[in-house]
Protein backbone atom coordinates (compact mmCIF):
# COMPACT_ATOMS: atom_id res chain seq x y z
CA UNK A 1 0.00 0.00 0.00
CA UNK A 2 1.60 3.32 -0.93
CA UNK A 3 -0.81 6.66 -0.12
CA UNK A 4 0.90 8.50 -2.65
CA UNK A 5 1.29 11.06 -0.26
CA UNK A 6 5.29 12.05 0.25
CA UNK A 7 4.05 13.72 4.36
CA UNK A 8 2.58 10.15 5.46
CA UNK A 9 5.52 8.41 3.91
CA UNK A 10 7.48 10.21 5.86
CA UNK A 11 5.94 9.98 9.19
CA UNK A 12 5.12 6.22 8.14
CA UNK A 13 8.94 5.81 8.13
CA UNK A 14 9.83 8.02 11.46
CA UNK A 15 7.14 5.60 13.39
CA UNK A 16 9.00 2.39 11.82
CA UNK A 17 11.84 4.25 13.23
CA UNK A 18 10.76 4.73 16.93
CA UNK A 19 11.04 8.31 15.55
CA UNK A 20 7.18 9.40 15.87
CA UNK A 21 7.59 11.33 19.01
CA UNK A 22 4.54 12.73 19.17
CA UNK A 23 2.42 8.86 18.54
CA UNK A 24 4.91 7.05 20.59
CA UNK A 25 3.97 10.22 23.55
CA UNK A 26 0.19 9.91 22.84
CA UNK A 27 0.66 5.87 22.81
CA UNK A 28 1.88 6.37 26.67
CA UNK A 29 -0.56 8.19 28.21
CA UNK A 30 -2.64 5.31 27.33
CA UNK A 31 -3.48 3.78 30.76
CA UNK A 32 -0.78 1.70 31.79
CA UNK A 33 -2.50 -1.42 32.88
CA UNK A 34 0.02 -4.26 35.05
CA UNK A 35 -0.73 -7.30 36.34
CA UNK A 36 -2.05 -7.33 40.57
CA UNK A 37 -0.12 -8.66 43.50
CA UNK A 38 -2.50 -11.51 43.09
CA UNK A 39 -1.39 -12.28 39.91
CA UNK A 40 2.56 -11.18 40.23
CA UNK A 41 2.26 -13.87 43.82
CA UNK A 42 1.11 -16.18 41.77
CA UNK A 43 3.32 -16.28 38.65
CA UNK A 44 6.47 -16.38 41.68
CA UNK A 45 4.87 -19.51 43.38
CA UNK A 46 4.68 -21.18 40.06
CA UNK A 47 7.86 -20.38 39.30
CA UNK A 48 9.05 -20.98 42.85
CA UNK A 49 7.55 -24.51 42.73
CA UNK A 50 9.02 -25.50 39.55
CA UNK A 51 12.30 -24.79 40.92
CA UNK A 52 11.91 -26.52 44.02
CA UNK A 53 10.23 -29.85 42.11
CA UNK A 54 13.36 -29.87 39.92
CA UNK A 55 15.94 -29.92 42.86
CA UNK A 56 13.66 -32.32 44.79
CA UNK A 57 13.63 -34.88 41.79
CA UNK A 58 17.08 -36.26 40.46
CA UNK A 59 15.76 -36.92 37.61
CA UNK A 60 17.38 -33.53 36.21
CA UNK A 61 20.93 -35.41 37.37
CA UNK A 62 19.59 -38.90 35.26
CA UNK A 63 18.90 -36.64 32.36
CA UNK A 64 22.14 -34.97 32.38
CA UNK A 65 24.24 -38.74 32.95
CA UNK A 66 21.40 -40.28 30.36
CA UNK A 67 23.75 -39.45 27.06
CA UNK A 68 26.87 -40.73 29.29
CA UNK A 69 25.58 -44.09 29.61
CA UNK A 70 24.03 -44.22 26.20
CA UNK A 71 27.53 -43.90 24.94
CA UNK A 72 29.13 -46.00 27.08
CA UNK A 73 26.51 -48.57 26.45
CA UNK A 74 27.15 -48.70 22.65
CA UNK A 75 30.87 -48.53 23.42
CA UNK A 76 30.83 -51.60 25.49
CA UNK A 77 28.68 -53.62 22.94
CA UNK A 78 30.82 -52.85 19.90
CA UNK A 79 33.94 -53.61 21.99
CA UNK A 80 32.14 -56.89 22.63
CA UNK A 81 31.05 -57.52 19.10
CA UNK A 82 34.73 -56.92 18.09
CA UNK A 83 36.16 -59.34 20.31
CA UNK A 84 33.74 -61.88 19.15
CA UNK A 85 33.79 -61.80 15.74
CA UNK A 86 36.91 -59.74 15.16
CA UNK A 87 39.12 -63.35 15.11
CA UNK A 88 37.07 -64.54 12.41
CA UNK A 89 37.29 -61.72 10.18
CA UNK A 90 41.28 -61.59 10.91
CA UNK A 91 41.11 -65.39 10.58
CA UNK A 92 39.77 -64.82 6.87
CA UNK A 93 42.39 -63.29 5.09
CA UNK A 94 45.08 -66.58 5.76
CA UNK A 95 42.56 -69.23 4.55
CA UNK A 96 42.33 -67.05 1.00
CA UNK A 97 43.71 -68.42 -1.96
CA UNK A 98 47.56 -66.55 -2.33
CA UNK A 99 47.57 -65.55 1.25
CA UNK A 100 48.35 -69.18 3.17
CA UNK A 101 50.81 -71.14 0.72
CA UNK A 102 53.48 -68.10 1.44
CA UNK A 103 52.85 -68.70 5.12
CA UNK A 104 52.68 -71.89 5.46
CA UNK A 105 55.67 -73.34 5.91
CA UNK A 106 55.41 -77.24 3.84
CA UNK A 107 53.24 -79.88 3.34
CA UNK A 108 52.87 -82.51 5.65
CA UNK A 109 53.73 -85.96 5.37
CA UNK A 110 51.34 -87.74 3.53
CA UNK A 111 49.19 -89.77 5.65
CA UNK A 112 50.62 -93.40 6.23
CA UNK A 113 47.61 -95.01 5.12
CA UNK A 114 47.65 -98.53 7.52
CA UNK A 115 48.75 -101.60 5.66
CA UNK A 116 45.70 -103.56 6.42
CA UNK A 117 43.49 -101.05 4.18
CA UNK A 118 46.21 -101.07 1.84
CA UNK A 119 45.94 -104.96 1.77
CA UNK A 120 42.08 -104.25 1.06
CA UNK A 121 42.49 -101.49 -1.71
CA UNK A 122 45.59 -102.49 -3.30
CA UNK A 123 45.45 -104.70 -6.48
CA UNK A 124 48.75 -105.96 -8.11
CA UNK A 125 49.44 -104.03 -11.04
CA UNK A 126 51.26 -105.43 -13.59
CA UNK A 127 51.08 -103.09 -16.09
CA UNK A 128 52.51 -99.20 -16.01
CA UNK A 129 48.33 -98.03 -16.72
CA UNK A 130 47.38 -99.19 -13.64
CA UNK A 131 50.24 -97.51 -11.88
CA UNK A 132 50.17 -94.32 -13.28
CA UNK A 133 46.36 -94.07 -12.36
CA UNK A 134 47.43 -94.80 -8.56
CA UNK A 135 50.22 -92.64 -9.06
CA UNK A 136 48.04 -89.62 -10.31
CA UNK A 137 45.54 -90.38 -7.51
CA UNK A 138 48.39 -90.11 -5.21
CA UNK A 139 49.54 -86.74 -6.40
CA UNK A 140 45.93 -85.49 -6.17
CA UNK A 141 45.92 -86.16 -2.54
CA UNK A 142 49.81 -84.62 -2.17
CA UNK A 143 48.37 -81.78 -3.90
CA UNK A 144 45.46 -81.40 -1.31
CA UNK A 145 47.43 -82.02 1.73
CA UNK A 146 49.89 -79.16 0.23
CA UNK A 147 47.27 -76.93 -0.30
CA UNK A 148 46.00 -77.56 3.06
CA UNK A 149 46.83 -75.18 5.56
CA UNK A 150 48.81 -76.17 8.82
CA UNK A 151 46.92 -76.05 11.39
CA UNK A 152 47.82 -73.14 14.02
CA UNK A 153 47.60 -72.44 17.39
CA UNK A 154 43.59 -70.96 17.26
CA UNK A 155 42.29 -73.01 14.40
CA UNK A 156 40.28 -70.86 11.78
CA UNK A 157 36.91 -70.91 12.91
CA UNK A 158 35.15 -73.77 10.30
CA UNK A 159 32.24 -71.04 9.04
CA UNK A 160 35.44 -69.19 7.47
CA UNK A 161 37.03 -72.11 6.22
CA UNK A 162 34.06 -73.33 4.36
CA UNK A 163 33.22 -69.77 2.91
CA UNK A 164 36.84 -69.78 1.72
CA UNK A 165 37.21 -70.37 -1.99
CA UNK A 166 39.00 -73.53 -2.76
CA UNK A 167 42.63 -73.36 -3.17
CA UNK A 168 44.11 -73.26 -6.97
CA UNK A 169 46.12 -76.36 -5.83
CA UNK A 170 43.14 -78.28 -5.93
CA UNK A 171 42.51 -77.95 -9.44
CA UNK A 172 41.82 -81.63 -10.80
CA UNK A 173 43.97 -82.28 -13.82
CA UNK A 174 43.70 -85.06 -15.99
CA UNK A 175 46.48 -87.87 -15.29
CA UNK A 176 49.19 -87.48 -17.22
CA UNK A 177 50.62 -91.25 -18.91
CA UNK A 178 52.59 -92.90 -16.80
CA UNK A 179 55.86 -92.03 -18.98
CA UNK A 180 55.64 -88.77 -19.00
CA UNK A 181 54.79 -88.20 -15.58
CA UNK A 182 57.48 -89.93 -13.78
CA UNK A 183 60.38 -87.25 -14.03
CA UNK A 184 58.45 -84.56 -12.62
CA UNK A 185 56.71 -86.33 -10.49
CA UNK A 186 59.79 -87.03 -8.46
CA UNK A 187 61.42 -83.76 -9.49
CA UNK A 188 58.06 -82.49 -7.66
CA UNK A 189 58.25 -84.60 -4.53
CA UNK A 190 62.04 -84.20 -4.53
CA UNK A 191 61.03 -80.41 -3.78
CA UNK A 192 58.30 -81.33 -1.69
CA UNK A 193 60.44 -83.18 0.53
CA UNK A 194 62.48 -80.30 1.05
CA UNK A 195 60.14 -77.53 1.38
CA UNK A 196 58.81 -79.79 3.97
CA UNK A 197 61.48 -79.21 5.89
CA UNK A 198 63.20 -83.21 5.70
CA UNK A 199 65.77 -83.75 8.62
CA UNK A 200 69.03 -82.20 8.26
CA UNK A 201 70.79 -85.22 9.52
CA UNK A 202 69.82 -87.57 6.88
CA UNK A 203 72.38 -87.98 4.01
CA UNK A 204 70.77 -86.88 0.71
CA UNK A 205 72.00 -90.76 -0.72
CA UNK A 206 69.78 -91.97 2.32
CA UNK A 207 66.77 -89.65 1.49
CA UNK A 208 64.38 -91.79 -0.75
CA UNK A 209 60.96 -89.54 -1.69
CA UNK A 210 59.20 -92.59 -2.29
CA UNK A 211 58.65 -93.11 1.96
CA UNK A 212 56.01 -90.63 1.26
CA UNK A 213 54.36 -92.11 -1.53
CA UNK A 214 51.42 -95.05 -0.97
CA UNK A 215 52.77 -98.74 -1.90
CA UNK A 216 51.36 -98.78 -5.16
CA UNK A 217 52.95 -95.42 -6.01
CA UNK A 218 56.69 -96.03 -4.84
CA UNK A 219 56.40 -99.82 -6.53
CA UNK A 220 55.43 -97.77 -9.76
CA UNK A 221 58.80 -95.23 -9.18
CA UNK A 222 60.35 -98.83 -8.40
CA UNK A 223 59.59 -99.89 -11.72
CA UNK A 224 60.59 -96.61 -13.39
CA UNK A 225 63.68 -96.84 -11.91
CA UNK A 226 64.68 -100.47 -13.28
CA UNK A 227 63.38 -99.36 -16.43
CA UNK A 228 65.92 -96.05 -16.47
CA UNK A 229 68.53 -98.33 -15.84
CA UNK A 230 69.16 -97.14 -12.02
CA UNK A 231 68.89 -101.17 -10.39
CA UNK A 232 71.17 -99.64 -7.25
CA UNK A 233 68.47 -96.65 -6.68
CA UNK A 234 65.49 -99.74 -7.34
CA UNK A 235 67.27 -102.19 -4.87
CA UNK A 236 67.56 -99.61 -2.12
CA UNK A 237 63.90 -98.08 -2.31
CA UNK A 238 62.80 -101.45 -2.83
CA UNK A 239 64.94 -102.91 0.34
CA UNK A 240 62.65 -99.55 2.48
CA UNK A 241 59.78 -100.40 0.89
CA UNK A 242 60.13 -103.65 2.31
CA UNK A 243 61.10 -102.46 5.73
CA UNK A 244 58.28 -100.11 5.76
CA UNK A 245 55.10 -102.63 4.23
CA UNK A 246 56.96 -105.98 5.57
CA UNK A 247 53.48 -107.47 5.03
CA UNK A 248 52.64 -105.72 1.80
CA UNK A 249 51.85 -108.34 -1.43
CA UNK A 250 54.58 -107.66 -4.10
CA UNK A 251 53.84 -107.98 -7.31
CA UNK A 252 54.74 -110.65 -9.60
CA UNK A 253 57.61 -108.65 -11.50
CA UNK A 254 59.12 -107.39 -8.01
CA UNK A 255 59.01 -110.24 -6.00
CA UNK A 256 62.26 -111.93 -6.93
CA UNK A 257 64.13 -108.27 -7.06
CA UNK A 258 66.90 -108.23 -5.20
CA UNK B 1 20.81 -8.95 40.25
CA UNK B 2 22.25 -6.57 37.62
CA UNK B 3 19.93 -4.26 35.55
CA UNK B 4 22.45 -4.56 32.97
CA UNK B 5 22.27 -8.53 33.00
CA UNK B 6 20.86 -9.78 29.39
CA UNK B 7 17.34 -11.38 29.64
CA UNK B 8 18.96 -14.28 27.66
CA UNK B 9 21.04 -14.39 30.55
CA UNK B 10 18.76 -14.27 33.19
CA UNK B 11 16.67 -16.63 31.63
CA UNK B 12 19.63 -19.57 31.78
CA UNK B 13 20.37 -18.70 35.39
CA UNK B 14 16.75 -19.44 36.18
CA UNK B 15 16.34 -22.73 33.87
CA UNK B 16 19.60 -23.69 35.99
CA UNK B 17 17.25 -22.85 39.04
CA UNK B 18 18.08 -19.15 39.93
CA UNK B 19 15.10 -17.94 41.39
CA UNK B 20 16.31 -14.42 42.00
CA UNK B 21 17.31 -14.40 38.03
CA UNK B 22 13.66 -14.90 37.58
CA UNK B 23 12.39 -12.22 39.54
CA UNK B 24 13.88 -9.67 38.03
CA UNK B 25 13.04 -11.02 34.32
CA UNK B 26 9.70 -11.26 35.84
CA UNK B 27 9.82 -7.49 37.25
CA UNK B 28 11.21 -6.29 33.80
CA UNK B 29 8.51 -7.87 31.78
CA UNK B 30 5.32 -8.49 33.35
CA UNK B 31 3.86 -4.62 32.39
CA UNK B 32 5.10 -4.78 28.83
CA UNK B 33 3.36 -8.64 28.37
CA UNK B 34 0.66 -7.52 30.58
CA UNK B 35 -0.63 -4.10 28.26
CA UNK B 36 0.27 -6.81 24.88
CA UNK B 37 -2.29 -9.35 26.16
CA UNK B 38 -4.93 -6.56 27.29
CA UNK B 39 -4.65 -5.12 24.32
CA UNK B 40 -5.30 -7.89 21.93
CA UNK B 41 -8.00 -9.65 24.06
CA UNK B 42 -9.84 -6.27 25.70
CA UNK B 43 -10.66 -7.95 28.99
CA UNK B 44 -9.14 -7.90 32.03
CA UNK B 45 -10.16 -11.00 33.25
CA UNK B 46 -8.99 -12.78 30.06
CA UNK B 47 -5.71 -10.63 30.41
CA UNK B 48 -5.20 -12.44 33.44
CA UNK B 49 -5.79 -15.82 32.74
CA UNK B 50 -3.82 -15.53 29.76
CA UNK B 51 -0.97 -13.73 30.88
CA UNK B 52 -0.76 -16.48 33.56
CA UNK B 53 -0.19 -18.99 31.38
CA UNK B 54 2.35 -17.63 29.27
CA UNK B 55 4.44 -17.36 32.64
CA UNK B 56 3.34 -20.83 33.24
CA UNK B 57 4.41 -22.03 29.90
CA UNK B 58 7.35 -20.70 30.36
CA UNK B 59 8.62 -21.95 33.34
CA UNK B 60 7.60 -25.12 32.02
CA UNK B 61 9.64 -24.92 29.11
CA UNK B 62 12.63 -23.42 30.48
CA UNK B 63 15.41 -26.31 30.55
CA UNK B 64 14.48 -25.68 26.20
CA UNK B 65 15.54 -22.04 26.16
CA UNK B 66 18.03 -21.38 23.74
CA UNK B 67 19.96 -17.94 24.20
CA UNK B 68 19.79 -17.85 20.34
CA UNK B 69 15.94 -16.53 20.70
CA UNK B 70 15.72 -13.38 21.96
CA UNK B 71 13.63 -13.86 25.36
CA UNK B 72 11.16 -11.00 24.76
CA UNK B 73 10.21 -12.55 21.15
CA UNK B 74 9.67 -15.82 22.80
CA UNK B 75 7.71 -14.86 25.71
CA UNK B 76 5.72 -12.94 23.63
CA UNK B 77 5.66 -15.48 20.84
CA UNK B 78 3.90 -18.02 23.90
CA UNK B 79 1.48 -15.15 24.63
CA UNK B 80 0.80 -14.34 20.81
CA UNK B 81 -0.21 -18.22 20.42
CA UNK B 82 -2.35 -17.89 23.41
CA UNK B 83 -4.12 -14.80 22.21
CA UNK B 84 -4.56 -16.52 19.09
CA UNK B 85 -6.12 -19.07 20.14
CA UNK B 86 -8.53 -17.57 22.16
CA UNK B 87 -9.71 -15.37 19.08
CA UNK B 88 -10.37 -18.69 18.06
CA UNK B 89 -12.24 -20.29 20.56
CA UNK B 90 -14.51 -16.92 21.75
CA UNK B 91 -15.73 -14.02 18.79
CA UNK B 92 -13.23 -12.14 16.95
CA UNK B 93 -12.77 -9.18 19.18
CA UNK B 94 -14.05 -7.23 21.62
CA UNK B 95 -16.53 -3.69 20.68
CA UNK B 96 -15.34 -0.46 21.17
CA UNK B 97 -17.75 0.08 23.85
CA UNK B 98 -16.64 -2.83 26.08
CA UNK B 99 -13.12 -1.75 25.40
CA UNK B 100 -14.09 1.72 26.57
CA UNK B 101 -15.07 0.46 29.40
CA UNK B 102 -12.32 -1.89 30.18
CA UNK B 103 -9.90 1.06 29.46
CA UNK B 104 -12.23 3.31 31.91
CA UNK B 105 -12.12 0.90 34.78
CA UNK B 106 -7.71 0.27 34.17
CA UNK B 107 -5.92 2.87 36.67
CA UNK B 108 -4.21 5.88 35.06
CA UNK B 109 -2.32 7.72 37.08
CA UNK B 110 -3.91 10.63 38.90
CA UNK B 111 -2.56 13.35 37.05
CA UNK B 112 -3.54 11.81 34.03
CA UNK B 113 -6.92 11.43 34.50
CA UNK B 114 -9.41 12.24 32.00
CA UNK B 115 -10.68 14.91 34.26
CA UNK B 116 -7.68 16.67 35.04
CA UNK B 117 -6.70 17.21 31.18
CA UNK B 118 -9.68 16.60 28.69
CA UNK B 119 -7.81 17.51 25.55
CA UNK B 120 -5.27 14.45 26.40
CA UNK B 121 -8.25 12.26 27.60
CA UNK B 122 -10.05 13.19 24.17
CA UNK B 123 -6.94 12.32 22.41
CA UNK B 124 -6.61 9.16 24.21
CA UNK B 125 -9.59 8.10 24.06
CA UNK B 126 -9.37 8.30 19.75
CA UNK B 127 -6.15 6.62 20.33
CA UNK B 128 -7.69 3.98 22.36
CA UNK B 129 -10.72 3.66 19.84
CA UNK B 130 -9.21 3.59 16.39
CA UNK B 131 -7.01 0.69 18.52
CA UNK B 132 -10.03 -1.32 19.21
CA UNK B 133 -11.22 -0.89 15.55
CA UNK B 134 -7.82 -1.99 13.84
CA UNK B 135 -8.57 -5.48 12.31
CA UNK B 136 -6.51 -8.02 15.23
CA UNK B 137 -3.20 -8.77 12.73
CA UNK B 138 -2.96 -4.89 12.56
CA UNK B 139 -3.70 -3.98 15.86
CA UNK B 140 -1.01 -7.14 17.24
CA UNK B 141 1.74 -5.29 15.05
CA UNK B 142 1.19 -2.11 16.48
CA UNK B 143 0.87 -2.41 19.90
CA UNK B 144 4.07 -4.91 19.49
CA UNK B 145 5.71 -2.24 17.46
CA UNK B 146 4.62 0.49 20.31
CA UNK B 147 5.03 -1.86 23.16
CA UNK B 148 8.16 -3.71 23.02
CA UNK B 149 9.94 -1.95 20.46
CA UNK B 150 10.07 -4.75 17.89
CA UNK B 151 11.44 -4.19 14.67
CA UNK B 152 9.93 -5.72 11.47
CA UNK B 153 11.91 -9.06 11.22
CA UNK B 154 11.43 -9.93 14.80
CA UNK B 155 7.34 -8.91 14.77
CA UNK B 156 7.13 -11.44 11.28
CA UNK B 157 9.31 -13.80 13.50
CA UNK B 158 6.77 -14.20 16.37
CA UNK B 159 3.69 -13.81 14.57
CA UNK B 160 4.90 -16.25 11.83
CA UNK B 161 4.15 -14.00 8.76
CA UNK B 162 6.75 -12.39 6.63
CA UNK B 163 8.05 -8.73 7.32
CA UNK B 164 6.48 -7.15 3.96
CA UNK B 165 2.94 -8.83 5.53
CA UNK B 166 4.06 -6.79 8.72
CA UNK B 167 4.69 -3.65 6.98
CA UNK B 168 1.83 -3.68 5.18
CA UNK B 169 -0.30 -4.43 8.73
CA UNK B 170 1.45 -1.41 10.51
CA UNK B 171 0.74 0.83 7.35
CA UNK B 172 -2.42 0.25 7.15
CA UNK B 173 -2.90 0.33 10.99
CA UNK B 174 -0.80 3.47 10.88
CA UNK B 175 -3.02 5.41 8.45
CA UNK B 176 -6.26 4.66 10.13
CA UNK B 177 -5.20 5.70 13.72
CA UNK B 178 -4.10 9.07 12.20
CA UNK B 179 -7.07 9.15 10.37
CA UNK B 180 -9.08 8.89 13.68
CA UNK B 181 -6.45 11.37 16.01
CA UNK B 182 -7.07 13.75 12.76
CA UNK B 183 -11.11 14.21 13.46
Amino acid sequence: MNSGNPQFERDFEAFLESDDSRLDALYRKLPQPEPDARLDAAVRALAQRAVAATARTPVAAHRRWLPVFSVAAVVALAVGFAFRIGPQLWQRPASQPGAEPASVPSAPPAPAVAPSAQKASATPAATAAPAAQAAAAEMKKMENAASRPVPRAFPAPARAMREAPPPAALEVKPPMPAATMAAPMRARQQVDMESAGAPAHVPPAERDSNVTLSPEHWLANIRQMLRDNQREEALRSFEKFRKSYPDYPLPDDLRDLH
Amino acid sequence: MDAAYPDEKLMQAYARGDLRAFDTLYARSRGMLYRYILRSVADRAVADELFQETWSRLIAARERYRIEAKFTTWLLQIAHNLVVDHFRRSRPQAGAEETETVMREQDAPETERPDHALSDFEERRRLQVALDDLPAEQREAFVLRMESGLGLAEIAQLTGTGQETVKSRLRYAFAKIRERLAE
